[in-house]
């Protein structure tokens, strides 16, 4: 018999039928660790008879109190999380709005003629000014551009 | 233990109360269950001062969690689960170092064990020798790894069912044998070697 089962069968507290018996008769170490064993399990057992200290007076009364503080606190905090949460959405949104705002100015590129005469040549512009959509001419709306608006427009031409 | 279970059909409805958020329908839990927490918790740690504290602690988290008791298991169990994975995360932060299992001894507490070990029949103690091998399994214990100190407690000292272990420790009952083998085994060797190195 293995001395892992017989070790086993003495933790479990079994009946040691003869094959034990005979095993702990000639194996030392097996004997050994039954002795320890059993003082161990006297130790336990004097531990397991030792009184816990008793709880104070007043005990549940309290617990039940602070479980009352902790609530509250719970719902102001979960409100200053809340009410915090949508400030800092807000925040965001002005900020990207702000943002938005200061990287598209108002008189962009192409929003205007003012400024596509400052990216578009003079030719460019009067050949644009020249097409036709469904027949409406609409050169008559470009405003007249001032002298030297552009100064590029001169070297590109020639 | 001390108490005796509470009436089951009651205390389904203070829990059902407490699920829904009434904090004082949870008083009546703390009442029929506080015993019982406080042999847990005191064989678990054995610290006295210690106790009362861990025992508050226990309940607030029970208070916390109780709406995901989903009343599949027993309430006691499921306050037990929730007392050992605390005294369990407490004896880990006290940091109890296998190292120093045998050393940290006094040499009184040393000498009284070592002539306990010597005697013969461990049934036939008197008080004397009781008390030292109290104070032996109490300080092997204490220097034990928590999880061994967990296992070992629950099923020597608490007395529990392999089953019951399991369910506390969410574990197969398999593994709960295998690792109450381990825990006892350790427990011995350590022993040996202590009287061994002296």
């Amino acid at each position: 018999m293995r001395c892992d089962v017989v070790q086993r069968m003495i933790e479990e507290g079994l009946e040691r039928p003869a094959a034990i018996q005979a095993h702990l008769a000639s194996c030392p170490a097996c004997k050994e660790y039954v002795r320890q064993w059993e003082l161990l399990c006297a130790g336990f057992a004097a531990l397991g008879k030792e009184e816990p200290p008793l709880a104070s007076l007043g005990f549940s009364e309290r617990l039940v109190r602070r479980l009352r503080e902790a609530r509250d606190s719970q719902t102001g905090q979960q409100f200053l999380l809340q009410a915090g949460r949508r400030m800092v959405y807000a925040t965001l949104l002005v900020a990207v709005m702000l943002i938005l705002g200061l990287l598209l100015p108002s008189s962009g590129p192409l929003r205007t003629p003012w400024a596509a005469e400052s990216v578009l040549s003079q030719p460019q512009l009067a050949s644009m000014s020249s097409d036709q959509v469904m027949g409406i001419d609409d050169t008559n709306h470009l405003p007249a551009v001032p002298a030297g608006r552009n100064p590029q427009r001169g070297q590109k031409s020639k | 233990m001390p108490n005796p279970r509470p009436d089951v059909g009651s205390e389904a409805g203070w829990i059902k109360r407490c699920q829904a958020g009434d904090g004082e329908a949870f008083s009546p839990l703390v009442e029929a269950y506080q015993r019982r927490i406080f042999y847990l918790v005191f064989h678990l740690v054995r610290r006295r001062e210690d106790v009362e504290d861990l025992v508050q602690e226990i309940f607030m988290k029970a208070f916390a969690a109780i709406s995901s008791y989903n009343f599949q298991s027993a309430f006691g169990t499921w306050l037990n689960r929730i007392a050992v994975n605390h005294c369990y995360d407490y004896l880990r932060r006290r940091r109890t170092s296998r190292v120093s299992y045998f050393w940290e001894m006094s040499e009184e507490g040393q000498r009284e064990i070592e002539s306990t070990a010597q005697s013969p029949e461990p049934g036939g103690l008197n008080n004397e020798e009781r008390l030292a091998v109290d104070d032996l399994a109490s300080k092997l214990l204490a220097r034990a790894p928590a999880e061994d100190r967990v296992i070992l407690t629950l099923k020597e000292i608490e007395d529990k069912s392999v089953d019951e272990i399991a369910e506390i420790l969410s574990l197969k009952s398999s593994t709960v044998k295998v690792r109450l083998h381990r825990a006892r085994k350790r427990m011995v060797k350590d022993l040996t070697k202590w009287q061994g190195g002296r």
